[in-house]
């Protein structure tokens, strides 16, 4: 306990010494006296010979201190002071920091969840996934869906996993589909879309994820004929049975398959891919209603026995000791083998095998948010760096008013180094407080966030928490960020000269370049540039987008989509209910027209495949690739797509009347030229796979050939940036193929509020079955909106942050005009008194202002102009040296310059020169 | 006008045993401390008083010191420094210490001058 001990007699320790101090040099001077020198001169002697008692002093102190702890205490609590004293330019610091801050708190939240964080299992970093790479050849005559080269067959797993000698463990899982809902989940007698994966048995057991409540999956589920088990995740758990114990032993039913709750997986497991958290995870099954991605099989292929149906991604662990090369060149023959098994020629290119990390699981959200979230990143850095170079100004002036105060303090025998501690102290100190409240804005800033991601049509679940890697990285942008605005001013402000600054006062004292507040306004009005021209890319580019010609009306359309499959029907029922539930919804009052499309307009997807044109041939023998879509009667008419020539599917193209189908422009044209197109046939070969409807023929045709009965104008399909391609709209209700039939989508013109329809027609399927889960129901607006939420949200995110930046860099070139203008007062007095007009003198103070910002602007804007291509693939129709975001840049700025020079523009042209002068 | 304060030592813990010993004779406040030094050493040795006060404290800390208040020559208060019985032993084993290296020195002295 001596350290206590020490704490309390430091006090009366510190006493005694400065009580031993003073009777030393007391006795001196009595001394110099007692040898005849006047008290002043003897007292002078004393100081000197005794040295610089304060600094004695403290080194003396220093015995009793944890030299380090101590004096970085001394300083915090003097910072502390400090600041206190001058709560203005305290809280303008504080705000700064804390946008800058939150905003890099923010951002890099969303890089750490879509680019970082690694899976919460046990010991992740060590997992591996297997991929291929086919090199280009196509030998590989093989089905895959979902995560493709990450995808095996069953029994090309079966042979990966035999190999104990590579592998600690190896599981597999495959997706029952692509988007989050891919299920239908019957629990409690209420069905909702839910997540659902396949796993192979040893799937949580290779993870090493835990139990939170009953069994997890193992081998034996996997075994046929084994009781049909599945396991929850904790978070559909405590959504759907509230936490209770009694949900083990429930029967729910997936697709309409009965399955039994085990067990409830761990707290925070959420399945392989972040961004799309499972809620049931359930043993692989060869079940047409529970298929991987939602793919129907290759005909007449198992699902365990082929070797052309890849499917199931495998993962695991290495055996101790085993390197990924070693374990690819230990498998390459294994796979070697596989290969050959599954292509049906000859391999010209062997593929290769790869080991890869599976630490961040399937994530695949990477590919989509990699870029985006580098470019934020780059963003709010940008803004952190403006918030320093203003922090940094912010000081020099301050530090320039402070130079009395720094003079007294070296004078009184306080070292350079020392003060330049104290005043780095204070920075670090305001960069500490504004990072936290930094996290306290980065708390309000993820939830604006996750409510913009969450605005698309397809949201990923990102879980933007704060974890430790976040205020990690908090805490050391804070540090790095008081370092870098404190160190500058603090260098600075302790180069004073003593005895000038304590002769003429506080204004005169630094009489130095000025040369870093020049440049550090001109890199602030460099910055603000660079991100509002980035901000005016981002708004044109979305005004690009929105106001786009889409080719049919969005407007008054409402929109929804039904997998009846999930709800317990079969293949062979599709087209009838289809039928009649076109007939109930399209019937509601307040409905002008209605129609059914296979894929809805603007979703992202599209069919596109290979189709024989009569009268067409390419040079090279092959047919060309179109789009395609499945089109219901009166199409053109509900979605407000022009009819050029011929006619619309009509009520009467059914199962029983020739095949029928409309072209537009663009195919026309591509195809036909100046021909017309109708009574023209359309043919492709039968793929042969899925389920034939036998009401239209008995047999599969080998081709499949549709009439073209109309031609229509050209309308965005895939998505707002993709221009029309030629396409063509196959009858949807002479489909031969009904795997193509297991979603329908279903478009409903109004003659009011699209969005009021929506209860009458939720009213009218469920008056049809109440078990027909409606899927996705929007107006088509909101549908189209959704698309480009990823394009809203960068140009309000950007515009924020050029926002900000402008606001400080308006800031930085007041503060740093206002000083020179106070240092200025003498030699604008004499200029006046001289003669000057105020006008000349306003203009001279505003040149200068301007000067700086016209050449942070020119630095800017080429900087923009370099780094453009970086943000070039996020644009739609617009090229990175758009020149209406830099000329509106450039003028923002400039206003808002002109603005902020202005003020002590105006004081300076107000100086009295009598005052000016007598003032020194 | 700054000046280094700190000016080397004869040898480490040279002013530290000068101290010690000046006080065994009698407890001493700073000032009569540096004067007695003086005297003894005829004015050979002066201590910088800028480096007496951290030294004062430092032994101190280390217990081979003690203060209490007192009042000086003139009748001012004071601290008064005494020295501890670990100081005591501190300083003999620093005097053979040092003993044996001053009798090393000189022999190496004396044959090279022979």
């Amino acid at each position: 306990m001596g350290w206590m001990r020490t704490w309390f007699t430091r006090e009366r320790r510190y006493e005694d010494l400065s009580v031993s101090i003073g009777e030393h040099l007391a006795e001196r001077v009595d001394e110099l006296m007692a040898q005849g020198m006047p008290r002043a001169a003897a007292e002078m002697t004393a100081r000197r010979a005794f040295g610089n008692v304060a600094l004695i002093a403290e080194r003396s102190r220093e015995a009793w201190q944890w030299p380090a702890m101590e004096s970085v205490w001394a300083d915090v609590r003097y910072a502390l002071r400090q600041l206190a004293r001058s709560p203005g330019f305290t809280v303008t610091a504080l705000l700064t920091l804390a946008l800058a801050i939150g905003a890099n708190t923010a951002i890099f939240s969303l890089m750490n969840a879509v680019l970082l964080r690694s899976l919460p299992v046990k010991d992740a970093a060590r997992l591996v996934a297997l991929k291929w790479d086919d090199q280009g050849s196509g030998d590989l005559d093989i089905w895959s869906s979902g995560y493709s080269d990450y995808e095996f067959s069953y029994p090309g797993f079966e042979r990966m996993r035999s190999r104990t000698d590579v592998f600690k463990s190896l599981f597999g899982f495959a997706s029952l589909g692509f988007k989050r809902g891919n299920v239908a989940l019957t629990a409690n007698g209420a069905t909702t879309p839910a997540t659902g994966t396949l796993v192979t048995g040893g799937f949580f057991d290779g993870l090493g994820v835990r139990a939170a409540l009953g069994r997890l999956l193992s081998q034996g589920d996997e075994a046929p004929g084994a009781p049909r088990a599945a396991v929850i995740s904790y978070d559909y758990w405590q959504e759907s049975f509230g936490g209770s114990r009694e949900a083990i032993g429930q029967t729910i039913a997936l697709n309409g398959r009965p399955y039994t709750i085990v067990g409830v997986a761990g707290r925070g497991f959420s399945g392989m891919e972040p961004g799309q958290p499972d809620d049931v995870w359930i043993p692989v099954v060869d079940d047409a209603a529970l298929r991987p991605w939602t793919s129907n099989p290759p005909p007449g292929k198992g699902m365990f026995t082929s070797h052309a149906w890849w499917w199931l991604t495998p993962m695991g662990r290495l055996r101790e000791g085993v390197t990924p090369k070693q374990a690819e060149a230990a498998l390459a023959a294994e796979f070697s083998a596989e290969v050959h098994e599954a292509a049906s020629g000859k391999v010209a290119r062997e593929p290769r095998l790869e080991v890869a990390s599976g630490a961040r699981g399937m994530a695949v959200p990477e590919m989509d948010y990699e870029k985006p979230a580098r470019v934020l990143m780059g963003l709010v850095l940008l803004v952190l760096l403006a918030a320093c170079a203003n922090l940094a100004t912010l000081l020099l002036a301050r530090s320039g008013a402070r130079g009395r105060e720094i003079a007294v303090r070296i004078a009184l025998g306080a070292s350079r180094r020392r003060v330049t501690r104290q005043l780095l102290t204070e920075s670090i100190l305001l960069a500490l407080a504004g990072g936290g409240l930094g996290v306290l804005v980065a708390m309000a800033g993820t939830r604006a966030f996750t409510a913009l991601i969450g605005a698309g049509n397809d949201p990923l679940a990102i879980d933007l928490r704060l974890d430790g890697t976040v205020l990690a990285f908090t805490a050391a942008a804070s540090m790095l960020t008081g370092i870098l605005f404190g160190v500058a001013p603090a260098v600075r402000g302790t180069r004073v000269d003593v005895s000038t600054t304590l002769k003429d006062g506080a204004v005169s004292a630094v009489r130095q370049r000025f040369v870093l507040n020049k440049s550090l306004v001109v890199a602030q009005a460099a910055i603000s540039t660079l991100l509002l021209v980035g901000a005016g890319l981002f708004i044109h580019s979305l005004q690009r987008l929105r106001t786009e010609s889409m080719g049919f009306r969005p407007d008054h359309l409402l929109v929804f989509r039904l997998e009846p499959l999930q709800n317990g029907y079969t293949a062979e029922q599709l087209p009838a209910l289809y039928d009649e539930v076109l007939a109930r919804v399209a019937a509601l009052p307040g409905v002008k027209s209605g129609t059914m499309v296979g894929l809805r307009l603007i979703d992202g997807w599209v069919n596109n495949f290979a189709v024989h044109v009569e009268g067409y041939t390419r040079p090279n023998g092959k047919d060309p690739n179109a789009m395609e879509n499945s089109a219901g009667p009166r199409f053109l008419e509900t979605t407000g797509i022009p009819l050029l020539a011929g006619r619309d599917i009509a009520g009467s193209d059914t199962h029983s009347s020739p095949r029928v189908a409309i072209v537009n422009q663009a195919f026309a044209k591509q195809y036909f030229g100046k021909r017309n197109p109708i009574g023209y046939h359309l043919s492709y070969k039968s793929m042969g796979g899925g389920i034939w409807y036998t009401g239209h023929s008995p047999s599969p045709p080998a081709v499949v050939s549709y009439t073209i009965v109309g031609v229509c104008g050209d309308a965005r399909y895939e998505s707002l940036r993709r221009a029309p391609q030629p396409t063509w709209y196959a009858a949807a209700r002479q489909y031969n193929d009904l795997g193509q039939l297991r979603q329908m989508n279903f478009e409903l013109r109004s003659d009011g509020n699209a969005a009021q329809l929506a209860e009458e027609v939720r009213g009218a399927v469920h008056d049809l079955d109440s078990r027909l889960l409606i899927d996705d129901m929007k107006t088509e607006e909101q549908q189209v909106e959704g698309t480009i939420a990823g394009d809203r949200m960068f140009a309000q995110l950007a515009a924020f942050f050029g926002a900000l930046a402008l606001l400080l860099a308006a800031v930085g070139l007041f503060g740093t005009l206002s000083y020179s203008v106070t240092r200025r007062t003498r030699e604008l007095g004499i200029r006046m008194a001289l003669g000057a007009e105020r006008r000349v003198v306003l203009g001279m103070v505003m040149r200068q202002g301007m000067a700086l910002v016209a050449a942070g602007i020119v630095l800017g804007l080429i900087a923009a102009a370099l780094s453009g291509r970086l943000v070039a693939s996020l644009l739609y129709g617009i090229r990175p040296l758009d020149a209406a975001a830099f000329v509106s840049a450039a003028a923002v700025l400039g206003a808002v310059a002109a603005t902020a020079a202005w003020w002590p523009a105006r004081r300076a042209a107000g100086i009295d020169p009598m005052q000016a002068l007598r003032s020194e | 006008m700054a000046k280094t304060m700190e000016r080397r030592d004869l040898f480490p813990g040279a002013m530290e045993m000068m101290i010690l010993q000046s006080l065994r004779a009698r407890p001493m406040h700073g000032y009569a401390l540096v004067k007695h030094i003086q005297q003894v050493s005829d004015d050979l040795l002066q201590i910088e008083e800028g480096s007496l006060y951290p030294a004062l404290q430092r032994m101190l800390r280390e217990g081979l010191l003690d203060s209490e208040a007192g009042v000086s020559a003139k009748g001012r208060p004071t601290r008064i420094y005494r020295v501890t019985d670990k100081g005591l032993k501190h300083l003999e084993t620093e005097l053979s210490s040092f003993e044996r290296m001053f009798a090393g020195i000189t022999r190496v002295l004396a044959e090279a001058r022979s």
